[in-house]
């Protein structure tokens, strides 16, 4: 029997849009450089579109018979969604940045769509041999994005550190599942649930050596402490968008294969590994949130805020259940809007004045009010104030993990969450209190200002009315458990 | 009319405050130059805040006219979100909960916010904020009202955060202003706020982690009847209400987090009056009234409770002793009523507790305005530059009097009632904590005595240069609330206007605060047979509801005459207009109390004390509060800051290091495991 | 026959390699060869699993003929990029790219 090739248009869709987006930027060299960006948010949104479609789909695609190595689900459908939203908006907010800092505008709108199409497959993947051929499809998108910039050094040097690090975190994850293929004998996701459960009592050090060496590569890809550390460089180095980029649809992706795969290939050996994650968890978000009070940079405060939030989002990973999964499914799509809402600030302000330093935020609530306000907003979401859409989803990760017996992590998780708040408060302090250095109001162009406002109004629908992303979050991470 | 209500009509007293929070936003969308006048804002959001409060006491009317006084009025409970995870079940439905304690929160809130607002149009006038001030404080008032209305520990908890995060906004309102010599920056004073009442919120967060896992409910009512069957293990319910009262003794400015309230006035007076007056600092001990049965389930959570209140109420009040700035006396004064509150609530008395947090919202809102009068007057709060204004400012001096008097004590105004009930509870529990109340209650008389000599008698002592009208603007080009220019001070006009008296939009609500300020203690009178006790006790279940001690004379003649003997006191020192007082002066009171040479010996090593005392004890307690406590707190931010100095160090740049710390971290898992596996 | 023990030995011994290799090494280019010996590590193990333990389906061997294709396009692609700073930096030497730091 023939596979259901019926189940990827989604793939197709960006896989065709982005031959397309390079096509017309070769065809037409007179073409201004911020439309190949326009064209390819388009496909991303019909790639978008064309993902609602399988809502209710459960449906495996078998390469051969026997062996799916990829599922289309909910879960699916909704990490599907949550990607190709990201790519639109991180397109919206490169077009004018791309326009007026790099070239090749074509082949940078083209990546970025392969990318998510990388983070689509990361997120069906069921079998171990095509999941990491979508994690280094995406991790190599990222590695030519960051270090797009040719003439900067500071990408130059970003995208060497984020390359060489992360061949080597492949190098060691490849290792691991070459542990897990010897002790199971399978590649299969379901194949290697089958043999752990029946693996008997004893613990086989070879097979949690293999964890260790997955959750290394998984953790880096994540930036998990202590696997995070090109993070911040990769943050700053990068191009300003890719590094919004680099915080959503990366680490989503990232944390959808996480999930997926221990919840569904490892979850017979939960206790074997969940101490380590948790431990992981722990480190990640004290080290995320403590080191960034000391940063000076927006985009390194943002690396090492998001890398407190990995701390948060691991606490799923480790509880390994249902409601684990649909908070994190649901902290992700809060986060993501968060981020990229701040992010589309950042870059306003970047085209504006060229700066990303804390510091000259300062005034900017005289300069740009509407910035300045938006950007408290995002702020206070990401710091879980209640209203934005950062606190609920946060709460629910905590529950989920006191739940899963996990209180300390819990804990933990709750003193880190209010050492956030003091550095997110820095920000603020500088953009209202701080006399501005450069007199003078500036405006917000129109269609960036569009989507800040879109992101913003997102940020409090989430926290006001969470119910409807939360309902099909708990949907789409039911599937993970059908079993 | 007060027969029955329905659920909107109580969700109203909610919405209107957030209607007119939501509407004076919006006109910030329409172009500057066809904005409403901000009057019109302002007096839109008071005719709401006026409709609220009046659905408020329909409200109190119904609650009061049903079968029981005061039983609770249930309401449904509406999905707002549910998940069904395998075999967890969380859901999280938003309700009210209407009963006595309800109600009489409701009317106290919406009241002392209806007058704020009023009293703001005067005060705030031609400030460049004020739609915005008056949207923060629609909004602070619509969380606290969603607060107190909260059915559940997790709306509880938003609507806590939210007052927290309406608090920092308020605080820092001027936040472009400079710091005043000595003291914080507005901007500052509300970082420090916000994260100081966060901290408690960890233990109040984790406390509500714990019960859910534990009941799998939100619900207050359920969970306090689990608590009360002790269906979960003691030592959790213990946790839980340790966890809960973290969260309380932050917000409510307990030992060792009261640290942020002083520095918290350098918000607008108006909203020191609202926020860390009458309602936030007040939801602490709300939260615990809440859940009393929980508490009474626990012995050793109500003796922290009341410990914890005591030492508060002692702290604080001794330092109200020694400050200069009058609003810090208000501040000092408010920490230490919270305290005597939470030692209400931890000695049992929920009804002593709660009346006097109605009470003390009521004289010491006045009080708070009061002072934002005379800093109107005289454009600085630094007593040692006012003096003799009862001459120019005669309303303001007044309500301020009784304010002083109900705070002090004397009947029978209500502080009076309210105190003495609370002595009373303390009398029959623990007589340590009695002589702590007894001490604070003689404290108090003198430390608001020694604020009015200072602020009201002898002379004028020519306040603060500057203009005093109001009107600063959000990056301090002009001095106000005593935010006096940086220079102001160096070239001071030798003669200026003398002070006058506030307009009526400020003395009006000063006149009507006074009401409640005498009168409101006669609703829980011994002599009218508890009437208010026995409404707030039927929020409780029936096994906890006690009956009231009988009055007793005693406690009430006793704790009367200390509060005289404080006013006396202040009254020698301070009246003649003196403004510091030597050593030696410290004895005179006893000459004239004790005339007769009989107890000379004695005195004589009494004013030694006594002088050492005042001198050396109280300002050694204010330095040590300023320092160590104070520095304490401060010093987990700094720790904070510099493990995060040190950790920053291992980010060298370096892509070796970086792969070196990666492959170590997978190492110590591996080797992490040989162990564990060896074992 | 040789036993497996054996092979899987000589591939720890390749990755350990390879791992001193990139901790070692200043050079972009030789980090870089010394990832690809991790990963020719991680062939060795796969293919004997596969032949030892499960010689059908020859899932080990389809493994590492993708871990070899994506091995050569990974070395592509650093090479591009370690091009890239050469060109701007004059050095291949990762300790010297040290601007992003703290």
């Amino acid at each position: 029997m023939n596979p259901d090739y019926s189940l990827l248009i989604p793939e197709y869709i960006l896989a065709v849009w982005a031959a397309l987006v390079v096509a017309v930027d070769v065809m037409m060299p007179k073409l201004r450089r911020d439309v190949p960006a326009y064209l390819a948010a388009l496909g991303a949104l019909a790639a978008g579109i064309a993902s609602v479609l399988y809502i209710d789909v459960n449906k495996g695609f078998e390469a051969i018979p026997g062996v799916t190595i990829m599922h289309v689900d909910d879960y699916t459908t909704y990490m599907r969604v949550l990607l190709c939203g990201i790519a639109v908006f991180i397109l919206l907010m490169s077009a004018q940045f791309v326009r007026m800092r790099l070239s090749h505008a074509g082949e940078y709108s083209a990546i970025v769509l392969v990318a998510t199409l990388g983070g689509m497959l990361m997120v069906e993947g069921t079998e171990l041999i095509t999941s990491w051929i979508a994690l280094e499809l995406l991790s190599f998108c990222f590695y030519t994005l960051v270090s797009f910039a040719r003439r900067e050094l500071r990408s130059n040097e970003a995208g060497l550190k984020y390359m060489l690090l992360g061949a080597f975190s492949t190098a060691l994850f490849l290792y691991g599942l070459s542990l897990i293929y010897g002790v199971t004998g399978t590649t299969t996701y379901d194949g290697i649930a089958a043999a752990l459960s029946n693996r008997g009592e004893d613990l086989t050090l070879a097979l949690v050596v293999g964890f260790v060496f997955i959750i290394a590569g998984l953790g880096f890809k994540v930036a998990a402490v202590p696997f995070h550390m090109y993070t911040p460089d990769a943050y700053q180095g990068a191009p300003l968008p890719i590094t919004a980029m680099l915080s959503t649809t990366s680490k989503a992706a990232a944390f959808a294969l996480f999930f997926r795969l221990f919840t569904t290939a490892f979850l017979p050996a939960h206790e074997e590994w969940k101490w380590m994650i948790a431990l992981i968890a722990a480190v990640t978000m004290m080290w995320g949130n403590l080191v960034a009070l000391q940063q000076t940079n927006l985009r390194r405060l943002f690396a090492y805020s998001s890398i407190g939030q990995v701390g948060f989002m691991l606490i799923a990973v480790a509880a390994a259940t249902q409601d684990a999964g649909s908070s994190l499914l649901f902290h992700m799509a809060g986060y993501a809007v968060t981020n990229l809402a701040a992010f589309t600030i950042i870059v306003v302000f970047f085209n504006r004045e060229g700066s990303d330093e804390i510091a000259d935020l300062a005034g900017l609530a005289e300069r740009q009010p509407f910035l300045a306000l938006a950007m408290v907003t995002a702020l206070f979401s990401l710091a879980g104030m209640p209203l934005f859409a950062g606190f609920f989803t946060k709460f629910m990760l905590f529950v989920s993990g006191w739940d899963a017996g996990l209180e300390w992590l819990s804990g933990v998780a709750v003193v880190a969450s209010l050492i956030s708040l003091y550095y997110y408060l820095m920000v603020i302090r500088q953009m209202y209190v701080i006399a501005p250095r450069v007199p003078g109001r500036f405006r917000t162009p129109a269609l960036l200002w569009g989507v800040i406002a879109v992101l913003v109004v997102g940020v409090f629908f989430l926290g006001i009315w969470p119910a409807p992303l939360l309902d099909a979050a708990d949907t789409a991470a039911a599937f993970l458990f059908r079993a | 009319m007060f027969d029955s209500i329905n659920e909107f009509q109580v969700w109203l007293i909610y919405l209107l405050p957030l209607a007119s929070c939501l509407l004076i936003a919006a006109q910030y969308v329409i172009p500057a130059p066809i904005r409403p006048n901000p009057r019109s804002l302002s007096t839109l959001s008071i005719l709401l805040m006026a409709g609220s409060f009046l659905l408020a006491l329909q409200t109190l009317g119904v609650v009061m006219n049903a079968a029981e006084p005061g039983q609770m009025v249930g309401f449904g409970e509406h999905r707002w979100l549910s998940i069904a995870a395998g075999d967890i079940h969380l859901d999280v439905p938003i309700g009210i909960r209407l009963d006595g304690l309800t109600a009489v929160m409701l009317v106290v809130v919406t009241a002392v916010a209806l007058l704020v607002q009023f009293y703001s149009q005067g005060y705030m006038a031609g400030d460049p904020g004020y739609p915005r001030y008056y949207a923060f404080l629609s909004l602070f008032t619509t969380s606290m009202l969603g607060l107190v209305l909260a059915d559940n520990m997790l709306m509880l908890f938003m609507h806590w955060e939210l007052v927290g995060l309406c608090s920092y906004l308020l605080i820092g309102f001027w936040f472009a202003n400079p710091a005043r010599p000595g003291y914080t920056s507005p901007a500052a004073a509300a970082k420090k706020a916000f994260i100081v009442t966060r901290a408690g919120d960890v233990g109040f967060l984790i406390a509500i982690l714990l019960i859910w896992t534990r009941t799998h409910t939100f619900n207050i009512l359920e969970i306090q009847e689990i608590a009360e069957a002790h269906r979960i293990p003691d030592h959790i319910i213990t946790l839980f209400a340790l966890g809960v009262f973290a969260g309380a003794a932050g917000k409510s400015a307990q030992f060792p987090l009261h640290t942020w309230l002083p520095d918290a006035m350098e918000g607008p007076t108006p909203v020191s009056a609202l926020i860390h007056a009458a309602t936030m600092v007040a939801a602490g001990v709300y939260l615990v009234a809440r859940l009393f049965p929980v508490y009474e389930a626990s012995e050793q959570a109500m003796d922290v409770v009341a410990i914890i209140g005591a030492i508060t109420a002692l702290v604080a009040a001794t330092m109200g002793l020694v400050m200069r700035d009058l609003k810090r006396v208000l501040a000092y004064s408010t920490i230490s009523q919270l305290g005597y509150m939470m030692l209400a609530l931890g000695v049992g008395g929920l009804v002593a507790g709660i009346f006097h947090l109605m009470n003390h919202a009521f004289f010491k809102a006045m009080l708070f305005l009061g002072s934002g009068s005379v800093n109107h007057g005289t454009n600085t709060f630094d007593m040692h530059k006012m003096g003799g204004l009862r001459r120019y400012m005669p309303i303001t001096f007044a309500t301020f009097v009784i304010g002083s008097l109900s705070l002090a004590g004397i009947p029978p105004l209500s502080g009076f009632w309210s105190k003495d009930e609370i002595l009373v509870d303390a009398w029959y529990e623990n007589k340590l904590l009695f002589a702590a109340a007894l001490t604070v209650a003689f404290m108090t008389a003198f430390y608001m005595f020694r604020a009015v000599f200072l602020t009201f008698f002898g002379e004028y002592r020519g306040g603060e240069p500057g203009g005093g009208h109001g009107g600063a603007s959000a990056h301090g080009d002009e001095s106000h609330d005593a935010h006096a220019q940086p220079d102001g001070g160096a070239h001071a006009p030798a003669h200026h206007a003398m002070p006058h008296e506030s307009p009526l939009v400020m003395w009006l609500p000063l006149a009507i605060l006074a009401v409640p300020s005498i009168l409101s203690g006669l609703v829980n009178a011994p002599f009218f047979h508890h009437p208010f006790g026995d409404f707030i006790l039927q929020s409780v279940p029936e096994t906890l509801r006690h009956e009231p001690h009988p009055f007793n004379w005693g406690i009430a003649i006793s704790s009367s005459v200390l509060a005289v003997l404080g006013i006396a006191f202040a009254a020698l020192l301070y009246a003649g207009g003196r403004v510091r007082v030597p050593l030696s002066l410290l004895a005179r009171p006893f000459y004239v109390l004790f005339s007769h040479k009989y107890f000379l010996d004695e005195l004589y090593e009494r004013a030694i004390v006594g002088g050492i005392l005042y001198q050396g004890v109280w300002r050694l307690a204010a330095w040590f509060d300023a320092t160590v406590v104070d520095g304490a707190v401060n010093g987990v931010a700094r720790f904070t800051r510099g493990a995060s100095a040190i950790m920053r160090r291992a980010q060298t740049g370096s892509e070796q290091s970086y792969g070196l710390m990666l492959t170590g971290g997978a190492a110590l898992m591996v080797l992490f495991l040989f162990i564990t596996a060896l074992r | 026959m040789i036993p497996m023990e054996h092979v899987l030995i000589l591939g720890a011994a390749l990755f350990a390699i390879g791992m001193y290799g990139v901790l070692a090494r200043r050079n972009a280019v030789l980090i870089l060869l010394s990832v690809e010996l991790m990963l020719n590590a991680v062939n060795l193990n796969l293919i004997a699993f596969n032949v030892y333990l499960r010689p059908n389906p020859a899932t080990g061997m389809v493994f590492s003929v993708f871990v070899i294709v994506i091995a050569a396009a990974e070395a592509g692609l650093a090479l591009a990029i370690i091009l890239r700073l050469f060109r701007n930096r004059r050095t291949a030497n990762v300790d010297e790219a040290d601007l992003l730091k703290w």
